[in-house]
C-alpha cells in the first residue's frame, strides 16, 4: 500500500540560496524516516518538495516507480501533518477526517466506518462530534493525524508535529506516533530540529544543513559515530578535545591516546576527538585498564536531579562536562573546584572528525 | 481605595456626554430630517410637515419614469455585485499570495479608482465610452460600477484571506483537492463573511452613485440617483424625500445585515 521514496539529484534554488543541493535520498516502504536539521537547513523545503507544494528546479522523485516529480499535490496520494495541524475549523471532528474521503467519492456508509476507525486508532472513540476548537493541543493532534491517514496514503509527510505541544505532551505523543507507526507500517517522512525526538522515533535520520544531507544513519549510529564536528555536535552533547594524529599516534591535551572509532583529520593531520560526556569516568589515578587517561581540573559540580554534571577544563584548556548518577556520592566530594581529577574513557567511545 | 482615587463621577465628565450627543445628533439630523418631510401633504419642502399624508408616496409608485430608474438602478447594483465580487476574490487571493513588488504595483493600480477624484474618473470614462458606444447602456454602466467598486471589495476580502491559515488550503490539496476545489471548499467558507459583507457594501455603493451615472447613464437606463438628480434641477417636491427614506431604510437594513454577518463571524 504504501511505497518507497527515492531522490535524485533533487534542487532548488531562490535566487542565489541554495535551498537543496541534489539530494540523494531512498527511503524505505513502511521506514520511518527523519529529516533533522537547524532552521534553514533545507529539511522542510525538502518535505515540500516531496508533498508537491514546492516545485523542484530538477532531479527525480519516485514513490515506488512512479516518477512524481511534477506531479500536482492533489494527486500525489499523500498524507501530510502540519506544525499547526491546519484542522478546517468549519467542520467537526469527523468532517475533518472525512473530507479526503468525499474527495476520493468513498460512499457515505463506507466513510462512516472509515472515520470510526480512524478515530478509533488516534484514540479520540466518540468526539467526532466535537468543534476542533472544543479540542485541546494534543487532541487536534490526533485529528490532524488521523485526517492524513484515513485514505491510506502512499506515503506519511510530518512538519514538526509535535513542536507546538509542552514536553510532557511532547513524550507521550513521541511514543504514540512511534506506536501508530508500527501498526500502519506507512513510510513516513518526518520533519525536526529536535535531535532527541529523531533519535527515539527514527528508523533512520537524515542529519541536514545548507541544503545537503550531512549524514545519514540509524539513530544509535549517528550518535555513536559523527562523521562532522556539526553532526557531533548537533545530535547529544559531545567534547570536542583538539588533538593531531600522525599515523595511528593520536596526542591529544598532552596525552597519547586510543582511539577505537573512525578517525578523520584535514590534511595536516589536525581534527577533534569526539567524546559524549556520559562516557567519561572520573577514576582514581593507579587504575590499571585499557582506558584513555587525562587529567583535568575540576571547576564545578552541578546537581541535576536525575544526575550530575561536572565541569572541569583539561590541561590544553580545553572545557569538557562529564555526566555521572547521582548515586556517585563521593564524586561530589572529589570534585571540589580547582582540584585535579583524573578521568577516562574507553577507546571504542571516541571518534576523531575534521576541524571543520 | 486607589480605584476611587482614578474615579471621575459620572456628573463631571456630563459635559463629555453632552458633546457626544450633539455630534452624533449633527451627524444623524440631515439624514432623519427628510423622513417627516416625506408624509407631509404640502407640495413644498416643509420641516416639520403641518400634516401627514402618503401622497407622496404613492406618486412615486404610481410613477413610471421613477419606477424605471429604480429598477435600472436595482439592475445595475445586482449585476455590478456579480462583476465586483468574483473579480475582488480572485484578485485579493493573487494579491494575498504574491509578495514581490510587482504585488505592491498591481494592488496600487487596483486602488486607483479610490485614490482619483471620482469626477475625473467619470470623465475619462465618459470619453472613452463616446468612443465604444457604450454611454447610456447597461453593460457600461455596469462597468463602470464594477470599475469604482472594486477596490472596496477587494480590500474587505482581502481582510478576511488575511485572518485565514494558508496551511489548511495546502492541507486540503494534499488531501487530493485540486487547487479550485480546494479554495472553494477550505477557504470560501472560511472568508464568506468578508465576501458578503463586501456584496452588500459594493451593492449600496452602485446604488447610490451619482457622478458617473450622471455622465453615462440615461435616457431609459437612467438610475434612480440620476433621476433624483434631475428632478431636483427641475423643482423640488416631497417626492425626492420619499425616495431618499425608501435609501435609508434600504441602507440600514444592508447595515445591519452585515453587523449580523460580523457578530456571527466572531
Amino acid at each position: 500500500m504504501t511505497q518507497s521514496i527515492s531522490m535524485r539529484g533533487v534542487r532548488k534554488s531562490y535566487g542565489s540560496v541554495i535551498a537543496l543541493d541534489h539530494i540523494d535520498l531512498d527511503i524505505r516502504d513502511g521506514e520511518f524516516f527523519t529529516l533533522l536539521g537547524p532552521s534553514g537547513s533545507g529539511k522542510t523545503t525538502l518535505l515540500m518538495v516531496i508533498a508537491g507544494f514546492i516545485r523542484a528546479d530538477g532531479g527525480s522523485l519516485k514513490f515506488g516507480d512512479t516518477e512524481v516529480i511534477r506531479m500536482p499535490p492533489h494527486r500525489r496520494d499523500v498524507g501530510v501533518v502540519f506544525q499547526n495541524y491546519a484542522l478546517f475549523p468549519h467542520m467537526d471532528v469527523s468532517e475533518n477526517i472525512a473530507y479526503p474521503l468525499k474527495l476520493r467519492h468513498v460512499p457515505a456508509a463506507e466513510r462512516r466506518v472509515k472515520v470510526e476507525e480512524a478515530l478509533k486508532l488516534v484514540r479520540l472513540d466518540g468526539l467526532g462530534h466535537r468543534r476542533v476548537q472544543e479540542l485541546s493541543g494534543g487532541q487536534r493532534q490526533r485529528v490532524a493525524l488521523a485526517r492524513a491517514v484515513v485514505f491510506a496514503p502512499k506515503v506519511l509527510l510530518m512538519d514538526e508535529p509535535l513542536s507546538a505541544l509542552d514536553k510532557n505532551l511532547r513524550e507521550q505523543m513521541q511514543v504514540e506516533l512511534k506506536r501508530l507507526h508500527q501498526s500502519l507500517k506507512m513510510t513516513t517522512v518526518y520533519v525536526t530540529h529536535d535531535q532527541g525526538e529523531a533519535i527515539a522515533m527514527s528508523d533512520r535520520v537524515a542529519v541536514m544543513d545548507n541544503g545537503r544531507i550531512i549524514q545519514m544513519g540509524k539513530p544509535r549510529d549517528l550518535y555513536e559515530t559523527p562523521e562532522s564536528r556539526f553532526v557531533a555536535q548537533f545530535i547529544g552533547e559531545s567534547n570536542l578535545i583538539p588533538v593531531s594524529v600522525t599515523g595511528s599516534t593520536v596526542i591529544g591535551a598532552g596525552a597519547d591516546l586510543k582511539v577505537g572509532g573512525r578517525i578523520d583529520t584535514d590534511s595536516s593531520g589536525q581534527g577533534f576527538l569526539v567524546i559524549r560526556p556520559e562516557r567519561i569516568q572520573i577514576v582514581k589515578t593507579h587504575d590499571g585498564s585499557d582506558l584513555n587517561r587525562l587529567s583535568a581540573t575540576a571547576q564545578e559540580v552541578i546537581y541535576r536531579g536525575d544526575e550530575l554534571t561536572v565541569y572541569a577544563i583539561l590541561t590544553d584548556g580545553t572545557e569538557i562536562s562529564i555526566r555521572c548518577g547521582v548515586h556517585h556520592r563521593a564524586v561530589e566530594e572529589i570534585c571540589k573546584p580547582g582540584e585535579r581529577i583524573d578521568i577516562a574513557f574507553h577507546p571504542e567511545d571516541s571518534v576523531i572528525v575534521r576541524p571543520t | 481605595m486607589s480605584q476611587d482615587t482614578n474615579y471621575i463621577p459620572h456628573w463631571h465628565r456630563a459635559w463629555l456626554y453632552i458633546l457626544l450627543a450633539l455630534l452624533l445628533a449633527f451627524l444623524a439630523a440631515p439624514i432623519f430630517v427628510v423622513i417627516p418631510v416625506s408624509f407631509s401633504n404640502t407640495s413644498t419642502l416643509q420641516f416639520p410637515p403641518e400634516s401627514l399624508s402618503l401622497q407622496w408616496y404613492v406618486r412615486l409608485f404610481s410613477s413610471a419614469r421613477w419606477q424605471s430608474s429604480a429598477y435600472n438602478s436595482m439592475l445595475a447594483a445586482l449585476l455590478t455585485v456579480c462583476c465586483t465580487i468574483p473579480l475582488g476574490i480572485m484578485a485579493a487571493y493573487g494579491l494575498n499570495s504574491i509578495r514581490t513588488g510587482l504585488g505592491k504595483f498591481i494592488s496600487a493600480t487596483l486602488m486607483l479608482p479610490l485614490i482619483v477624484p471620482l469626477i475625473l474618473v467619470a470623465i475619462g470614462i465618459y470619453f472613452l465610452y463616446a468612443r465604444l458606444g457604450l454611454i447610456n447602456t447597461m453593460v457600461g454602466l455596469v462597468a463602470a460600477h464594477t470599475m469604482y467598486t472594486l477596490p472596496l471589495a477587494i480590500t474587505m476580502i482581502a481582510a478576511g484571506l488575511r485572518r485565514f491559515d494558508r496551511n489548511q488550503e495546502m492541507v486540503a490539496r494534499s488531501l487530493g483537492a485540486n487547487r479550485l476545489k480546494a479554495f472553494m471548499t477550505v477557504t470560501l467558507p472560511q472568508i464568506k463573511f468578508s465576501v458578503m459583507s463586501a456584496g452588500f457594501l459594493t451593492f449600496i455603493a452602485s446604488f447610490d452613485e451619482v457622478v458617473i451615472a450622471l455622465f453615462i447613464s440615461g435616457g431609459s437606463n437612467a438610475t434612480l440617483p440620476r433621476q433624483m438628480f434631475n428632478q431636483l434641477r427641475n423643482s423640488i417636491d416631497p417626492t425626492i424625500a420619499a425616495i431618499s427614506t425608501l435609501l435609508i431604510a434600504l441602507a440600514l437594513i444592508v447595515f445591519a445585515a452585515m453587523q449580523f454577518l460580523k457578530s456571527n463571524e466572531a
